[in-house]
């Protein structure tokens, strides 16, 4: 007898507790309009039917507090059905998000649609994409859920004006739901769920403020981020990882204050309801060793004011350029640019008038790219790319020192007769990036027969060659390692001596000796 | 009066003879000064594309010595040296201009000039001036004189 009584208390508080999670219901026709909508209730399952092509099932919700729904609506066989959702504000429904995947017989998913008090309006309908037809076989099921409210995107956040507002140091949960937004007509992002959020920066004493951006991975998503500022400009955009990894932002410059937005989305309609995202912002203050992005290009340069400066790539496609004014004009600098494992630099430098000088990637990833010496005879801008991203925190150092010589240098770019050095007794030459060719001029009188002595570059081999008046080639030498060799060559008035590396080194220089005979 | 008319033809003689006798001695190898001299040049070019940007590479005893100047084939090409007084065996190679190499290149055996060598004989303060003409079939022919 207790055993009995046991097992229907069982039954019992079974039953209860299931229903206390979620109670079915049936829809009541007619329900086609507002006026005449079924009420709902959160966590209380609802059947119904798209019973005709003109059939429209209203659902409305009472919400008296500050909360996050889940709607999920089972799919129909052979149907595209979809869920607008409205906000009734002043018995004056106002439609804020269109839940439609444009596919037939899947279901319909929204992870998070922010409510305040007030009351909600779901209406069940097809979608745009299809041939609307009825289904009096298959119902479906509309379910609500809710939880608390606490540090989540606000849907519908789906323009700037809804734009969820977020902070220094804040940490904000989204997710990549819906996939599609049939209310966004913008040309550019037509149907694109977008999830926009905003912050306001106040700069002070004219220093830069430095943002740090962190979009975590989502399982089968592809997102990208985008920073805009008040004028709706894009400012940044990070597309680096592919699908189910996040994006970075690090360090990027903002020199004036106001409202700056940032765009979250997912790449060909790619979502998961289930697994949010997280954005993570922080604030720092700039320092001027430090790269202040957005420096894209020459106009945006940073100015090199310390002889070094640090940065990061933040995408494959970022491209860092920095101005160096030099204290001493004239007068011979030595670079080097040095990444983190997995970084491989492409350092290419430019003269004042933005003309590309030479372009160095010489070491593979983690490797450091250096230039020897060169002339700076005015300001020069560098520009730092990666040729592979391969590093977490793919960061780099620029570094620029005066280089202090009794020899006669080369003064690159001497890649072609126009910009040949001209040679008197001796010069001093480095191959300074990969099929670097050096010219030098030699000029006489008249017709002179010389010696020409050279030593290699130590742990390279080069081939030396002279020419005659036209620059076309007389003769050849390889030399190997830093082995020295001689030979003679008559000049007419006039010839090139053309340096070109066989297997380069970049570390160790060639020398010319030039001896009339 | 007739005495002086005398001493001043005699002065003027010896003055034409005197300059005479250094005119000659310029003619003659000054010490330390090249006593070789060789043109080269191809006589029968009668067509701008055929003619070719070329320079001869001279050998003196099987020895490379230098190379003329750089010019078209028609043109002379020169190059002088200072031999010693001796029988010299003078070579020369032809390199011609192949412009999409951007370098000279030695023409094939068969195409170089026959014969490419001359004997010569330098004896002391003498100058050899040896003139190359070359044709189109491939012949050579050599002229030579000697100051």
């Amino acid at each position: 007898m207790n055993g009995y009584k046991k097992s229907i208390l069982l039954i019992i508080f079974l039953s209860f507790t299931m229903s206390c999670k979620i109670s079915k219901n049936s829809e009541t026709e007619p329900n086609n309009t507002f006026s005449n909508a079924n009420q709902i209730e959160i966590n209380k399952e609802i059947t119904g039917y798209l019973e005709s092509e003109n059939d429209i099932d209203n659902y409305y919700l009472n919400i008296d507090e500050e909360q996050i729904l889940k709607i999920e609506l089972s799919g129909i066989k052979g149907v595209n059905h979809s869920i607008n959702i409205f906000k009734n504000e002043n018995s004056k429904p106002q439609l804020i998000k269109v839940i439609d995947d444009n596919r037939k017989s899947s279901s319909e998913t929204f992870a998070n649609l922010y409510v305040q008090s007030g009351q909600y309006i779901f209406t069940i309908t097809h979608g745009s994409r299809d041939l609307k037809k009825g289904n009096i076989e298959t119902p479906y099921k509309l379910l609500i859920t809710s939880r608390s409210y606490l540090n989540e995107e606000k849907e519908p956040d789906d323009n700037p004006y809804s734009a969820t507002e977020i902070g220094d140091k804040s940490q904000t949960m989204g997710y990549f739901s819906p996939a599609q937004n049939s209310l966004n007509n913008d040309p550019i992002s037509r149907m694109k769920e977008i999830d926009w959020y905003k912050f306001n920066i106040n700069i002070s004493d004219n220093t830069p403020v430095l943002i740090d951006l962190k979009l975590s991975g989502v399982t089968g998503v592809d997102s990208v981020v985008s920073v805009l500022n008040s004028a709706m400009e894009e400012i940044i955009n990070v597309d680096s990882a592919g699908t189910g990894e996040g994006e970075i932002i690090t360090d990027f410059g903002i020199k004036e204050s106001g409202i700056y937005y940032i765009q979250v989305s997912s790449k060909n309609f790619l979502f998961n309801h289930d697994t949010p995202y997280e954005l993570q912002l922080d604030y720092k203050t700039y320092n001027q060793n430090s790269e202040l992005e957005l420096n894209n290009s020459f106009e945006k340069a940073n100015i090199i004011s310390n002889n070094i400066i640090t940065g990061k790539i933040n995408s494959p496609g970022d491209q860092d350029f920095y101005q160096f004014i030099p204290p001493f004009k004239n007068k011979y600098y030595k670079a080097g640019c040095t990444g983190v494992d997995g970084l491989d630099i492409i350092m290419t430098v430019y003269d004042n008038n933005r003309n590309k000088l030479f372009e160095i990637n010489n070491s593979g990833p983690g490797g450091s790219e250096t230039i020897p010496y060169f002339m700076i005879k005015n300001s020069v801008y560098f520009s730092v790319s990666a040729s592979s991203l391969a590093a977490s925190e793919p960061q780099y150092t620029l570094a620029i020192e005066k280089f202090e010589s009794n020899e006669v240098l080369e003064i690159e770019p001497n890649n072609s007769k126009n910009t040949a050095n001209l040679i008197n007794n001796s010069i001093t030459g480095f191959i300074t990036y990969k099929n670097d060719i050096d010219y030098y001029l030699i000029k006489y009188e008249g017709r002179q027969k010389v010696k020409i002595s050279v030593r290699g570059v130590k742990d390279g081999k080069i081939k030396i060659s002279t020419t005659d008046q036209l620059g076309f080639i007389i003769k050849s030498k390889e030399i190997e390692s830093d082995e020295e060799i001689s030979f003679n060559e008559i000049f007419d008035k006039k010839g090139y001596i053309i340096v070109e590396p066989i297997v380069a080194n970049f570390e160790f220089p060639y020398i010319i000796n030039i001896e009339d005979l | 009066m007739h005495l002086n008319f005398k001493i001043l033809c005699l002065i003027i003689c010896i003055s034409i003879f005197g300059c005479k006798t250094t005119e000659k001695e310029t003619n003659r190898k000054i010490e330390g000064e090249n006593n070789f001299f060789i043109s080269i040049y191809d006589s029968d070019i009668d067509n701008p594309e055929n003619d070719r940007r070329c320079y001869y590479m001279i050998y003196v005893d099987k020895i490379e010595s230098g190379r003329t100047t750089t010019g078209l084939e028609s043109q002379e090409k020169y190059f002088d040296t200072q031999l010693t007084s001796n029988r010299h065996l003078i070579k020369v190679e032809k390199w011609v201009l192949n412009e999409s190499l951007g370098r000279y290149v030695k023409m094939n055996n068969i195409d170089q000039p026959k014969p490419d060598f001359i004997y010569i004989n330098i004896d002391k303060d003498r100058i050899v001036k040896v003139k190359l003409k070359s044709s189109k079939s491939g012949t050579s022919s050599y002229s030579m004189t000697i100051e």
